[in-house]
């Protein structure tokens, strides 16, 4: 009997944010996200559990990154933040239907 | 704590850029930290803190686009019932076009127009008198208390 075994190993990079990713910082972070996708990347864990601030510019970068993700066929998952401040506007924009929402980082 | 009236007035005026934009932030949330028996007072004083934000740097990217000026943010309180009145001036030469804006979809989220949404949501009432060189904004929250038992 003849089989055919092929294993696909898929790379999930995870970006962990623990300062406030506003207007004033998010051109630098959508730099950072620029050179991962040009890396290949297309697979990603948006680490927001310590985000103490996020505002619609952060958010922009957000989209940007899962629209590009998922053109290449990848995805983005959102850690969910501590704070629930945060997490309540992640809701209110419907960021956490959007995106899928993780409680946690998975285990390694 | 802040007292009855509209005698707590605080002003802060800083240069129109982002990078000077967390001064706001910090100023906003000084102000509110005050005010006693608000409930969820962190969720409450995160939500004026974003809504002032957005609107700021809306007026650094929008109004100003890049121009070196100032923005000036007063703050106050009014009573029956206690409110939180924001008032932000520039002094740019392009207004927001108001009539112009529209909701954004949120079931497909684009990169640009969740700003200003954000401020309507977030804040009880939003206006805007447009004047080339004098914009104003005035921003009101009513202020929830806390039952005292």
């Amino acid at each position: 009997m003849k089989i055919t075994v092929t294993e696909q190993v898929s790379r999930t990079v995870i970006v962990a944010l623990q300062e406030r990713l506003d207007a004033f910082s998010a051109p630098q972070m959508r730099e950072q996200l620029d050179a991962l996708l040009a890396g290949g990347a297309t697979q990603f864990i948006i680490d927001l559990s310590q985000m103490p601030f996020l505002d619609s510019a952060g958010m922009a970068v957000l989209v940007s990154l899962l629209k590009r993700a998922r053109q290449a066929g990848g995805d983005v998952q959102l850690v969910k933040p501590t704070s629930g401040a945060v997490l309540r506007i992640l809701q209110l924009t419907r960021f956490d239907r959007v995106f899928d929402m993780l409680d946690a980082l998975p285990a390694k | 704590m802040i007292g009855e009236g509209r005698k707590s007035v605080q002003k802060v005026v800083i240069p129109a850029t982002l990078e000077a934009l967390r001064q706001i932030s910090e100023v906003v949330e000084a102000y509110l930290a005050q005010v006693d028996g608000i409930p969820d007072a962190e969720i409450f004083t995160y939500n004026i803190v974003l809504a002032v934000h957005e609107l700021c740097t809306n007026i650094v990217t929008h109004a100003y686009a890049g121009e070196a000026d100032t923005i000036a943010v007063e703050l106050w309180l009014e009573e029956n019932p206690l409110r939180l009145i924001v008032s932000v001036r520039d002094n740019a030469p392009r207004i927001f076009d108001e009539d112009g804006w529209r909701a954004p979809n949120l079931d497909e989220p684009k990169e640009h127009g969740l700003g200003i949404w954000l401020i309507k949501e977030l804040m009880d009432e939003v206006n805007y008198k447009p004047a080339p060189g004098n914009n104003r904004w005035r921003l009101v929250k009513q202020i929830p208390r806390r039952l005292e038992n």
